[in-house]
């Protein structure tokens, strides 16, 4: 329940920041001019139907990596941080609250805060919806979305690990910044690299080749696992940092 | 209520609290007192349970704060130095966030709410946005957080840091009138304070508690006893002087000066004790004739700047080293008493209390570990 409490007035201070107000801004500004790039561009085309619509494009590849590296950091920067440097963690560690019951309402309410960023882009389904003449096969999109809902798991308890670390919300910006560009391109560099063995670590950790099957309508078990264990992992660790206050 | 047994912590080399032991029954009002850095955060963050010590135990309300953390947080109301809230929450909000988190039945939160802000006097403010109250009201946000729920014990870390004459004075009329359903431990600086709301003084200066009174006016009594007599005598400062005060029975320290074949001596004695009239005849019979002996009381001020001065720490701390050590001091008088004399006596030890608080605080902030990280 401590929990929840937590969660609520975390997601409900999102809405009282004016960062929270600029990432949702610039995120529909970016994801809405990149769709409409893509279906002028795809209008111009006439004869050749689409094999890939353009909301996957937005939720795979190097657009999803542009907004998921600007907006997670910047969604998650704040969570520890912030009360590391004014006290009020003080606050809420001398309440009967847990550390763990304190990391999961905070990584919830980041999680939830960055999941509603993506609400609107419903709205350009209903618009491809309405316009496609030929019937579009929702299969990647639903995979892409389910896809964006567990990678971001994945990420945003990292950058609610990072920002536990320091109490300089730059500082945790910066970190998971470096991650998740760092992770995507791993992916890349899976094809470059002779020993098989690293190929195959790379490609399985990179973000790319998940993206690929998501776009594709697969939802791989392995990506499942993947960013499950990469979410609580992080979470875990996000645990162990609050309490390493004890062991000074 | 609160009972703190050989607690110490240790930051890497540095020793913020050493073996400190004390304890608090129901209803008392503890004034922690100590120069800034002696220790005072870190002994209450430890009973709160945000850090643990490095050995020791704390029990409150009959929990042990390691073992039970979460019990002892649920009987706890603390005040954090610096007040730390949520700017962009509005009062009443941050009070029902509060409260929830406190594991106050939600039926019973509204009631909870409504006391604190009366108690408080947040009443006009509980609709503001808490970043744009003033620093006063900040304050009684965050002491009517501490109330929430009607904690056994009560925990403030300077509660009047920072506040206008007025909002001091409301907040000590408030805190007093705490007592009489919550043990209070208060952590100040401010000697007034302590001698305006509490009923029990514990001084710690370097990690160690230096005095624990059950009331203050003990704490004068008994430090009065161990009156400072300042003496003045035509003679000189040789060997021999030092050797009579140094073996004569019931002084505790010395400081001897001499200017133009007058010395001036400032005797510090041990408790209990009254030597003026052996002294006097001792000195007389080593060829001293007496010009001056008077004995000075000591207020709060005075005791709070001996027991936290460098000089008193050093010969304590070589004396709970070196059980037989002698408390001799073997440097020269750091001040010749007799500059004092044109000042009030009042007033001179005052400013030597002030500058001993001043230089503890630098050699705090200088020893003290980063916050935070």
């Amino acid at each position: 329940m401590a929990a929840f409490h937590v969660f609520w007035r975390e997601f409900r201070s999102y809405f009282f920041s004016p960062v929270a107000y600029f990432a949702m801004l610039g995120f529909l500004l970016f994801n809405g001019y990149i769709f409409w790039l893509l279906l002028s561009w795809q209008s111009s085309q006439p004869g050749s139907p689409a094999t890939v619509d353009p909301l996957t494009i937005l939720m795979s590849g190097l657009i999803f990596m542009i907004t998921a590296a600007g907006f997670i950091p910047m969604v998650t920067m704040r969570l520890f941080a912030e009360e590391k440097r004014t006290g009020t963690l003080e606050q809420l560690l001398t309440a009967p609250v847990t550390d763990l019951q304190l990391v999961v309402g905070k990584f919830l309410a980041a999680w939830a805060f960055y999941l509603s960023l993506w609400v609107p882009t419903l709205v350009y389904m209903w618009i491809l919806l309405a316009n496609f003449d030929a019937p579009m096969d929702l299969g990647p999109v639903w995979a892409c979305y389910i896809g964006l809902s567990l990678m971001s798991f994945g990420f945003i308890a990292v950058g609610t690990m990072f920002s536990s670390f320091t109490s300089n919300q730059m500082m945790a910006f910066g970190l998971t910044f470096a991650f998740l560009v760092v992770t995507f391109f791993l992916g890349f560099a899976a094809d470059q690299v002779p020993n098989k063995f690293f190929s195959e670590l790379f490609a399985y950790v990179g973000t790319h080749r998940h993206m690929d099957d998501f776009s594709r309508g697969v939802v791989d078990l392995k990506a499942v696992a993947y960013y499950l264990s990469l979410g609580f992992l992080a979470l875990f660790i996000t645990v162990q940092s609050l309490e390493s206050r004890k062991w000074r | 209520m609160i009972s703190v047994t050989n607690l110490t912590k240790v930051y890497g080399e540095f020793h913020a609290i050493r073996d400190v032991s004390f304890s608090i029954s129901k209803g008392e009002v503890v004034g922690f007192l100590g120069p800034n850095g002696a220790g005072k955060t870190t002994t209450m963050r430890i009973l709160t349970g945000f850090i643990p010590a490095t050995t020791g135990k704390v029990v409150v309300a009959g929990y042990d704060v390691f073992e039970d953390s979460l019990k002892v947080r649920e009987k706890l109301g603390y005040l954090p130095e610096n007040v730390p809230l949520y700017p962009e929450m509005r009062v009443r909000e941050y009070l029902a966030f509060r409260s929830a988190i406190k594991r106050i039945p939600s039926f019973e939160r509204p009631a909870h709410i409504e006391r604190v802000v009366q108690q408080c006097w947040l009443k006009d403010v509980r609709n503001r946005i808490i970043g744009q109250l003033s620093k006063g009201f900040k304050q009684r946000v965050g002491l009517a957080d501490a109330l929430l729920g009607s904690p056994d014990v009560l925990i403030l870390d300077e509660p009047t840091v920072g506040l206008d004459p007025n909002q001091v004075r409301e907040t000590r009329h408030l805190i007093k009138s705490l007592a009489e359903n919550h043990t209070v431990i208060l952590s100040t600086h401010i000697l007034h304070e302590v001698e305006m709301i509490c009923s029990r003084i514990i001084i710690i200066n370097a990690g160690r508690i230096v005095a624990d009174a059950p009331s203050q006016q003990d704490l004068i009594d008994s430090m009065s006893d161990a009156a400072v007599l300042y003496l003045e005598a035509r003679g000189t400062d040789n060997p021999r002087l030092s050797e009579l005060l140094s073996t004569f029975e019931g002084i505790d320290r010395f400081y001897v000066a001499e200017s133009g074949g007058i010395v001036k001596i400032e005797v510090h004695q041990k408790p209990k004790c009254d030597i003026r009239e052996r002294l006097a005849a001792a000195l007389a019979a080593q060829g001293y004739a007496l010009r001056e002996l008077r004995s000075e009381r000591m207020r709060l001020e005075d005791i709070f700047a001996r027991l936290t001065s460098d000089k008193y720490t050093s010969v304590e701390a070589s004396a709970l080293d070196i059980p037989d050590a002698l408390p001799v001091p073997e440097e020269p008088p750091p001040e010749p008493v007799g500059e004092a004399e044109p000042v009030p006596p009042s007033e001179g030890l005052w400013q030597a209390a002030k500058e001993a608080v001043a230089t503890t605080e630098e050699k705090a902030a200088d020893e003290q570990p980063k916050a935070g990280e």
